[in-house]
């Protein structure tokens, strides 16, 4: 009796189920397989089997239909297979390498590493490295904060003046690609060997400046460009103090102007991108603010600049994680310094802390910035 | 058509009011010589002071000691000497840096261009379950600090092995708990580090591109696509047939940054090679310890084979990138890296 009752409920279960998607395929499915039922018994002359056969017709029943079904998404779930095949590099990638890599480096947090002949030993030490950063180190905090607010002063400076380039190399003009290729020249070299040689020199250069007075190879921009000069003979200062904005905002002026090297080299890849966002207004809107009389001025601030939001955003990002990530900062070079004098632990707390600061840093800006944007009405 | 030629008119219309007004100087027409007139100074500045710390560099490469010593040597050195860039080459053993170095650019660029533009096709047309976290993922691995992951890369690479899971070990220690193999295997000094990480789009900088090819294939319209599907080829074919050539420029791009930063950076190779594998991103720090050719120099004639390196190290680059540059550009310009 039992087994009578179980094969209905799974008919019912079965011809329920399809319903919603296939209504008209249970009713189908159903028909040939009662036409079935007279030809199959003339086989089997005993009577019980016809009746293990009932239970068995429902799930052949159901069998048709399964393919029915997989077919209607097939082109969905065979895209989206496709799709994993494109991505499957990188999901091999993360799970076989980076995520034990970044678990391990976890891990060493709350580990004291020892290398030996064959391999490594880890010990447990609890938050051990944490305490000892907080108690013995007295440069990592200080350099963290110096960190987030040259971050802050060199943010809005490389946004502005990488917009302004752009905005400038975007014109046509005499030599433009011959300027565009000077440009994009620090793109290609200011990565890492430049600024660590630079670093290396100037310290020597510093060196040397007190013996012998006249090196100055190390070219750490200001000094040796004559930029200082310059800023110094245009008088910013007493330019700004006249117009009453504060001490301040001169101040800033006068060492973004005497950075400009180092703005130059920071805002490269910023100037692609919005470069290839400027190319991509089309230009018939130009066409129709000219029309209307609008004025280069107004052009720029009702037109270029909520066209490139986007390209603010992403570049935003952009420029604090690459700002961040620099191996050259100072908080990058403690904690190379933690490693390669052996501490890896302390080194690995310092890492992650600095990462955990780097995510609520950019997650709070990309929160605040992604209200702002106006992002263009896309037809998909 | 009516409205064609409208504009036309109106197009014309302004031409000639503009032609008329300009016979007349006024404050416009002056304005805009002015503004021309501080475009170029700019430009040309500005290109002085990116240029300038590279000029400086080169001259004093081939300055003897004395025009070093001597103020009033500017740029032009009066005694020109190769003596600096034959001791580079001679004892940072340039030619095999160089090998080493381009061996390993060329590999990481094509193999990085490859799969970055394989991933970044697969999250920009196709739809399934997880590609948004897995985004995130790829997000994760480009902003997360290379030195958080440092010592647990280094010491991947050093004892290597293939974890699935973190915690659970990998065959090479399980190998070695058996006592099969002496020493996990050390891949250092070796290209496999780069090949590894560029094979599973996860090396330097390779978030960026996987973002760069991501934001490209989605202005690519799936009109393009489905034409060809409808033409009776599969997805690989259509991506190799109908989408590789379309993105030829962008992939130049991803190749270009990948040949050039891997070529220059610093972090990576300092921690994969040492000298028995020397490339040419290590040549340079061989001179900062003041130990050069055996005995001890003095500190400025250091700087300036530091220098020197330095420039050499760079000098292969930039004869590839003035070759390149127009490609660079041209893709970059192509590629919509939009919002």
């Amino acid at each position: 009796m039992s087994k009578k009752e179980l094969p209905v409920q799974d008919t019912e279960v079965t011809q329920v189920t399809p319903t919603p998607d296939v209504q008209a395929q249970p009713a189908k499915a159903e028909k040939p397989a009662k036409p079935v039922k007279p030809s199959k018994p003339a086989k089997p002359v005993k009577a019980e089997k016809p009746a293990k056969e009932k239970k068995a017709k429902p799930v052949k029943a159901e069998k048709p239909a399964k393919p029915k079904k997989h077919k209607n998404v097939s082109l969905e779930s065979k895209k989206a297979r496709q799709g994993w095949l494109f991505v499957l590099p990188f999901v091999v990638g993360l799970i076989t390498m980076f995520i034990p890599i970044v678990y391990d480096s976890l891990v060493y947090c709350f580990t004291k590493i020892e290398l030996n002949a064959t391999g490594f030993t880890r010990t447990f030490v609890g938050w051990g490295n944490l305490v000892e950063l907080m108690e013995k180190d007295v440069t990592f905090f200080p350099a963290l904060e110096s960190n987030l607010l040259s971050i802050a002063y060199n943010l809005p400076l490389v946004i502005f003046f990488s917009l302004f380039m752009a905005v400038m190399l975007n014109q046509k003009m005499a030599g433009r690609t011959l300027f565009r290729a000077i440009f994009f020249l620090p793109v290609i070299l200011a990565t890492g060997i430049i600024d660590k040689v630079d670093y290396v020199s100037t310290i020597g250069s510093l060196l040397n400046n007190a013996t012998t007075g006249s090196i100055d190879i190390g070219t750490s921009g200001a000094q040796a460009t004559g930029v200082d000069a310059i800023v110094e003979a245009m008088n910013i200062q007493a330019m700004f103090s006249n117009m009453a904005f504060g001490a301040d905002i001169a101040n800033y002026v006068m060492g973004a102007a005497a950075n400009i090297l180092s703005v130059v080299n920071m805002s490269g890849v910023q100037m692609l991108i919005f470069l290839a966002g400027l190319q991509s207004i089309h230009p018939s809107i130009y066409e129709a603010a000219y029309v209307e009389g609008a004025t280069g001025w107004e052009t720029f601030w009702k037109i270029t600049l909520p066209m490139i939001s986007p390209m603010i955003f992403v570049n935003i990002i952009y420029t604090i994680i690459d700002n961040f990530t620099n191996s050259s900062n100072g908080v990058m070079t403690q904690i190379t310094q933690a490693f390669s004098s052996q501490s890896y632990g302390l080194a690995s707390v310092m890492a992650w802390i600095y990462f955990i600061l780097i995510m609520v840093v950019t997650g709070v800006l990309a929160l605040v910035s992604s209200r702002i944007i106006f992002y263009q009405e896309k037809k998909r | 058509m009516a409205s064609k030629i409208l504009a036309k008119e109106i197009k014309g219309s302004l031409t000639t009011g503009q032609r008329a007004k300009s016979k007349i100087v006024n404050l416009k027409t002056w304005g805009n010589i002015l503004w021309k007139i501080a475009r170029v100074v700019l430009l040309i500045g500005l290109s002085y002071v990116i240029l300038q710390p590279f000029i400086v560099k080169i001259s004093y490469a081939f300055m003897s000691d004395q025009d070093i010593m001597d103020n009033t040597v500017k740029w032009i050195p009066k005694n020109p000497t190769m003596e600096h860039i034959d001791k580079v080459i001679r004892d940072g053993k340039y030619y095999e840096c160089l090998k080493n170095t381009i061996s390993i650019s060329v590999m990481s660029g094509i193999v990085q261009m490859l799969i970055c533009t394989m991933i970044g096709y697969g999250f920009a047309k196709f739809k399934f379950k997880g590609s948004k976290l897995l985004f995130m993922l790829v997000i994760f691995t480009m902003i997360i600090p290379p030195q958080t992951v440092m010592i647990s890369m280094f010491m991947q690479f050093r004892f290597f092995d293939v974890q699935v899971l973190p915690f659970l070990p990998g065959p090479f220690e399980l190998l070695q708990k058996a006592g099969a193999i002496e020493k996990m295997p050390n891949l250092l000094n070796s290209v496999w580090p780069t090949v590894i990480l560029s094979v599973f789009g996860i090396g330097f900088k390779n978030g960026l591109y996987i973002f760069m090819m991501r934001q490209f294939f989605k202005g690519v319209p799936d009109e393009l696509e489905e034409a060809s599907y409808v033409d009776g080829s599969g997805t690989f074919r259509t991506f190799f047939r109908v989408i590789l050539p379309l993105s030829l420029p962008m992939m130049v791009t991803v190749f270009l940054f990948a040949f050039s930063w891997t070529w220059t950076d610093t972090f990576y190779s300092s921690m994969f090679y040492t000298n028995n594998f020397p490339v040419l991103a290590n040549m340079v720090f061989n001179f900062s310890n003041v130990m050069v050719g055996g005995h001890l120099q003095g500190g400025m004639d250091a700087q300036v084979t530091i220098n020197t390196a330095a420039m050499l190290v760079i000098l292969p680059l930039v004869l590839f990138y003035c070759f390149a540059q127009k490609a660079l550009i041209q893709g970059v310009e192509r590629s919509g890296i939009t919002g």
